[in-house]
């Protein structure tokens, strides 16, 4: 157990060490820099952009800059551009020339905004799943069943953003159902966080539901018919019990191992969501960077993002081996 | 998934090709009893007979077709309608952009905001590009991962350590920031941002969104091929081929890939409407195509701004792009079931 927990320790170690030197690659290394960035017109002169690269250090070998970089997540680094010098505190990602600002500031901002979509959405469309599931697994065959399972096969299968963007239009811009989403902090004002976001999480949560009720429904049907539930039967156990007690319960360590897979996808940039309800979290903080041709702050959005995805998965690995006690890891 | 005793290559490659163009013969055979219907059949014609029997899959495939023909005929729709995607018609817009008329007989679906472009023509011509980049894209890829997963699994030691290593680096980035990352910089590659044209950066999006795809989705599928050639590596008839003295590139391609065409027809169609809906999704964030290239996730991204006046131009795309990208989920979701012995409809 502790050698498969270490093992997978420095695989997740490794490979968020290759993220970040790739991303150093792609990004520092690709001919044009941010010289080009700040020099931002079509007769900016070689001398010129020659003249930033210097003052900024880009005219070094790229192994000490590579050196630099690696420092400066571990311990934090000192930024020159044009005879001004910065301090970026580690984990220092890199240095947004456009904003002059630190690249990591700027995702700490849009990290939370990001994780409290994620928060409701997740409640809405477990809860939403589970229910559909088990409605679906206990009536199983006839028309209920039936049309749960068509609405699960048919929505998961139109593309998300597209779903979404209707929803929006429709009820949040044409028709103001839903309130119009918003972000405010929730330790500032915890009302205005819930009731900005409530549209979001319920538009979120409802088509991202649909995706789980199948698998619910699957996972009911093949504990329901399991000895331990008849052994709860025979026993005289309540019909409530027995499918909340016993066959839900038995279908929980792989629910949550999917929805855990899912939550740390979706922290990585639940890019469609920010950008059609207009919330600044870390995916549309990636699309701004881009339009501003910000190269340093989407790769750090990039290694933020390889990080979460990686820390999620290895703790869905550990924990699957605790909820569930069949798993041996090793 | 079991597949049977050992195929033929060349039937099972034969076969194959037919099932893509014209119905194999002899595969008909009506409701008999299960054992006289697959007796002497390979896994691809098992398959193809029930894929047959498969209401929803046909009507989904005429769906299929019918989006692939309007793109293969484009240019002949857009010159029946005598329109072409990139003239702008400015005098059938009004000053504040929004459209002065709507569908008639000299513009079929109406023009768009602000510039006047004629929207059935950017529409059958939007349909273009994304079927290449999700056919291209799920066909490399297959490739790849089939490769890949082929040489982790047969030959095992370090080259299956280190193929196990990449496929686990690639399934831990996030998809959509690095797809958003590698536009910009692969833009950089071809020339200055200020300077380079217009069309430039339309080619060098197109191949950014197909390199994009297939570096993501190669991993997923060689994981699976891996593990099904590390159980197969042990089945007799490798073990016989092997003994025989058979070189190793005839028992991976002639022995092996033969029982993995089911899994690589369910790879190819479940990733293709994946990628279509990756590709218009990129192209509505800003990431993917741009003009001049007539997209429809680029559509959607211009429509949102006017859906109130003018919600056509919205639906048009919306509407195609769901029924297609549904379409092609089902028929893949209906394929994966025709390959696999487990599930009977």
């Amino acid at each position: 157990m502790l050698v498969y927990i270490i093992r997978r320790i420095l695989l997740m170690i490794s490979v968020v060490f290759a993220a970040v030197t790739l991303t150093f690659v792609l990004f520092f290394l690709a001919p044009n820099d941010p010289a080009g960035a700040i020099c931002a017109s079509p007769n900016c002169s070689p001398a010129r952009i020659a003249e930033i690269e210097k003052s900024m250090g880009l005219d070094r070998p790229k192994v000490q800059q590579y050196g630099e970089y690696m420092k400066g997540i571990v311990a934090g680094r000192d930024i020159t551009s044009g005879g001004f010098k910065y301090r970026c505190d580690a984990p220092c990602l890199g240095w947004s020339w456009i904003q002059n600002q630190s690249a990591t500031d700027m995702v700490k901002l849009a990290f939370p905004v990001t994780v409290s979509i994620m928060l409701g959405g997740v409640v809405v469309y477990s809860i939403l799943g589970l229910l559909g599931g088990v409605i679906a697994a206990r009536n199983r065959g006839n028309w209920l069943d039936r049309l749960i399972v068509a609405i699960s096969q048919f929505v998961p299968s139109i593309p998300y953003y597209i779903l979404a963007l209707l929803f929006y239009l429709y009820l949040m811009v044409l028709h103001p159902i839903l309130p119009q989403s918003d972000y405010t902090s929730p330790f500032d004002n915890p009302v205005a966080w819930a009731t900005g976001l409530l549209g979001v999480w319920f538009i979120y949560g409802v088509i991202q539901s649909t995706a789980y009720v199948r698998y619910v429904r699957a996972l009911m049907i093949d504990s329901l018919s399991g000895d331990f539930v008849r052994t709860a039967r025979s026993k005289g156990l309540s019909e409530r019990k027995v499918v909340i007690n016993h066959a839900l319960r038995a279908t929980m360590a792989p629910f949550l191992t999917l929805v855990g897979l899912n939550i740390a996808a979706d922290l990585s940039g639940a890019v469609f969501t920010e950008s059609i309800f207009g919330l600044n979290g870390m995916g549309r903080l990636a699309i701004q960077s881009f339009n501003q041709s910000d190269l340093q702050v989407i790769s750090a959005v990039v290694v933020v993002g390889a990080v979460v995805v990686s820390l999620g998965n290895l703790i869905v690995d550990l924990l699957y081996g605790l909820v569930d006690p069949r798993v041996k890891l090793n | 998934m079991s597949l049977g005793p050992m195929q033929s290559a060349d039937e099972a490659i034969v076969e194959s090709s037919a099932s893509s163009g014209a119905p194999a013969t002899g595969t008909r055979r009506g409701r008999r009893g299960k054992k006289d219907n697959t007796s002497g059949k390979s896994p691809t014609q098992i398959a193809w007979a029930r894929l047959k029997k498969d209401r929803v899959a046909m009507v989904c495939a005429v769906i299929v077709v019918f989006f692939v023909l309007m793109a293969l005929l484009a240019p002949v729709l857009a010159g029946i309608e005598g329109q072409d995607p990139s003239t702008q018609h400015s005098n059938l817009v009004d000053t504040d952009g929004f459209p002065t008329i709507g569908p008639n007989s000299e513009h079929w679906l109406g023009v768009t905001p602000r510039i006047g472009r004629d929207v059935f023509a950017r529409f059958v011509y939007g349909a273009r590009p994304s079927l290449a980049i999700a056919t291209l894209a799920s066909v490399i890829s297959t490739a790849i991962g089939l490769v890949m997963g082929m040489l982790a699994g047969f030959f095992g030691g370090w080259v299956d350590r280190v193929i196990s290593w990449l496929i686990d680096f690639v399934l831990s980035l996030p998809f959509l920031l690095f797809a958003i990352a590698i536009v910009p910089i692969a833009q950089s590659w071809f020339g200055n941002p200020f300077t380079i044209s217009q069309s430039t950066i339309s080619t060098v999006r197109f191949f950014s969104l197909l390199f994009v795809l297939f570096f993501f989705f190669w991993a997923g599928l060689a994981r699976l091929v891996r593990g099904e050639v590390l159980a197969m590596r042990e089945r007799e008839f490798v073990q016989a081929a092997r003994a025989l003295g058979v070189p190793t590139r005839r028992v991976l391609f002639k022995e092996m890939l033969p029982n993995l065409i089911g899994i690589i027809m369910v790879s190819l169609t479940t990733a293709i409407p994946g990628f279509i809906a990756a590709e218009a999704g990129l192209s509505y964030l800003g990431v993917g195509l741009v003009d001049p290239t007539p997209s429809w996730g680029g559509m959607v991204a211009d429509a949102q701004n006017y859906f109130q006046a003018d919600p056509l131009y919205l639906w048009v795309p919306v509407g195609a792009l769901a029924t297609l990208v549904l379409a092609l989920s089902l028929l893949g979701d209906a394929v994966n079931d025709a390959f696999n012995p487990n599930t009977r409809r």
